[in-house]
This record gives structure tokens, C-alpha cells and sequence, in this order.
């Protein structure tokens, strides 16, 4: 008989545990949502920046190039053939894509080079340097 | 034997109908004096007093019921909007990102075409944009767009985005093209300036 009450008690408890939880739950969802969505805003506004900012500077290479070929070593058109490749390849509407970071990784490295060797500093403030930094709206 | 079993039966029943009968019969009998009648009226009278405090007592009892369904209903809420987060983030960032990739990269966009023509040698940029007017033009927009910050750019889109979502969701008057943000200002005259020199060829949209 007093387990029985016991038994009924701890139900009773789980039950309403589980009320609460349900509740809470739907809250989640949709607040989780949006603070998410507000996430990746963010996210997604800096990882375009940052490509697009790569994409600019590769055409215009591109079209020096093509008005004239000897402007840049053969190993600067290399690299900027090889960021072309990589933008290229960059998964830019799947987020949960993986490859996203190695390849945005290379793309830094093969910029740097290229404006070391053309002794230029091609960047922006704000721009990522090596690890991106959040910025409250 | 029928006596016995009979009273084992019904023992408890006799009993009940036993006291009925003596307090009927005891009532009988207290009727003869008014004055016992009157205690017994008494006795009925405080069991009706009686029931304010039971239902203050139910009353403490469902506070406490309700207490205790209130604590256990916060810690699974607790729980709950944590779960309900998790199962909802990858969805809300996917859609964040995707709403402002195209913008983020047709401003970066207009960032690297400025910068790099800012930064050719003399002899070809002359060669890329053939006159004084346009290299000017370029100079001015340069210096315009590099002077934005990241943290800046984003918070216009974040405004402009927001401020559209407004609007779709009220359903007012329709977005005007200046409502298209500062970013989208500058995309569209980093556009317009492309098309006017042959020798610069940028793709402005994304492969899919």
C-alpha cells in the first residue's frame, strides 16, 4: 500500500516533469530557432564577405592578366589559378558542409602568398585575419 | 450455526442499524427533553462550523499540490527549452546563413574588385580603366567601401534584413528600391561602373 503511494507519487512527479518539459520544449524550438537564425546570419554574411572578397580580386587579376600575361610570375598566376579552383569549390549554401573551413583555410594562405609576392596589402577592416571574431548586432 | 454465521455476516450491518436505532431510539428518548434536542442541534450546528476548516486545509493541501507541480514542471521546462534549442539550431542557422551568404558575398565582392583595382600597378590600370573619370570614380568608391567595416556591413544588413522581414510580416507598403540597404548601394554602382570598362570581367553571381 505505501509503495503503491510511492509509485503514485513519483508518476504524478514524472508527469508533471514531462508537462513542464513539452512546454519548454515548444519554447525551445522556437526561440532556439531564432537566436540560431541570427547565428547564422552573421555567419553567413562574413563567410560571403570573405569569398566574395577573394572572387573580386581573382577576376580583376584575371583581367590584368589578360591585357597582360607577363605582369605576374608564373607562380602568382599558379596561385591565383588555384584560388580560382578552391572558390570555385567552396560549398557556399551548405553550411553543414565540412570541406567549408580546409578550404577557406587554403584560400587564406594562397592570398597571403599572392600579396606577399605582389607586395600589396589587400585587406579590409574587419578582415579575417586567422580566427573570426564575433560582433554583437 | 444460521445465528452465528449470520451475525459474522452481518455483524458490521446489525451494528451500523443497531446504532441508528439507538440514536433514533436515544432521540426518542432525548426528545422527551428539549433541552438534549437543542445539544443535538448544537453538535449538527458545529459540524457545520466545522467545514471552513476543511476547506482551509484542502485549500493549504492544493497549494502545496500546487507548489510542488509547479517546481516539478519548471525543472522539465528547463530540460525541455534546452532540447527544444538543440533540435531547432541547425534549422535556424542554416536558414540565417543562407538568407545572407549572397549578400555577404556580393559585398566582399564589391570589396575585392575596388581593392584590387586600387592596388594595380599605374601603367595597367590605365589599361583596365581607360580614363581619368573612371579611375577617379574607382578611387572614390575604393575609399568609400573600404572605409566600412565587417562589424558596420553587417549591422546594415542585419538592419535592412530585418527591416524587410517587417514588412513581409505586417504586409504593408511594398519595400522601395532604397530600401535595398548601403551594400546593396554600392553593389549596384560597382555594377554599373564594371560595365563601362570592357577590359574588367567579373562574374557577379555565384555558380550554383
Amino acid at each position: 500500500m505505501g509503495e503503491d503511494m510511492f509509485d503514485s507519487s513519483v508518476n504524478l512527479e514524472q508527469f508533471h516533469i514531462k508537462e513542464g518539459y513539452d512546454l519548454g520544449y515548444k519554447d525551445g524550438l522556437v526561440s532556439g530557432k531564432d537566436e540560431a537564425w541570427q547565428v547564422g546570419l552573421q555567419h553567413g554574411f562574413r563567410v560571403g564577405e570573405e569569398l566574395g572578397f577573394y572572387k573580386g580580386c581573382v577576376d580583376i587579376w584575371d583581367s590584368a592578366i589578360a591585357i597582360q600575361p607577363e605582369l605576374f610570375s608564373p607562380r602568382v598566376r599558379k596561385s591565383i589559378q588555384t584560388m580560382e579552383n578552391l572558390i570555385g569549390r567552396y560549398p557556399l549554401m551548405d553550411p553543414e558542409d565540412e570541406s567549408a573551413q580546409d578550404i577557406m583555410e587554403s584560400l587564406r594562405l594562397q592570398f597571403k602568398r599572392i600579396c606577399v609576392t605582389l607586395g600589396v596589402k589587400l585587406d579590409y577592416i574587419g578582415y579575417p585575419m586567422s580566427s573570426s571574431q564575433d560582433v554583437a548586432f | 450455526m444460521m445465528g452465528t454465521i449470520a451475525d459474522e455476516l452481518y455483524s458490521e450491518t446489525l451494528k451500523l442499524v443497531n446504532v441508528k436505532l439507538d440514536s433514533t431510539s436515544s432521540g426518542t428518548s432525548h426528545g422527551k427533553h428539549p433541552d438534549d434536542g437543542s445539544t443535538d442541534e448544537c453538535t449538527h450546528d458545529n459540524d457545520l462550523w466545522d467545514a471552513p476548516d476543511d476547506l482551509a486545509e484542502t485549500s493549504d493541501l492544493d497549494r502545496e499540490w500546487k507548489n510542488r507541480r509547479e517546481e516539478f514542471q519548471t525543472i522539465g521546462y528547463r530540460d525541455g527549452i534546452i532540447a527544444g534549442k538543440e533540435a531547432s539550431a541547425q534549422e535556424g542557422f542554416n536558414h540565417g546563413f543562407k538568407e545572407s551568404v549572397n549578400a555577404g558575398y556580393q559585398w566582399g565582392l564589391v570589396r575585392g574588385v575596388t581593392s584590387a583595382l586600387a592596388f594595380l600597378p599605374d601603367g595597367l590600370k590605365e589599361k583596365v580603366m581607360e580614363t581619368d573619370i573612371k579611375r577617379a570614380q574607382l578611387q572614390k568608391l575604393y575609399e568609400s567601401t573600404s572605409s566600412i567595416s565587417t562589424p558596420d556591413a553587417l549591422k546594415s544588413f542585419h538592419d535592412y534584413i530585418v527591416s524587410k522581414k517587417t514588412v513581409e510580416n505586417t504586409n504593408t507598403t511594398p519595400s522601395s528600391p532604397t530600401s535595398e540597404g548601403l551594400l546593396g548601394k554600392y553593389y549596384k554602382e560597382l555594377s554599373a561602373f564594371v560595365k563601362e570598362c570592357p577590359a574588367i570581367n567579373i562574374q557577379p553571381t555565384i555558380d550554383p
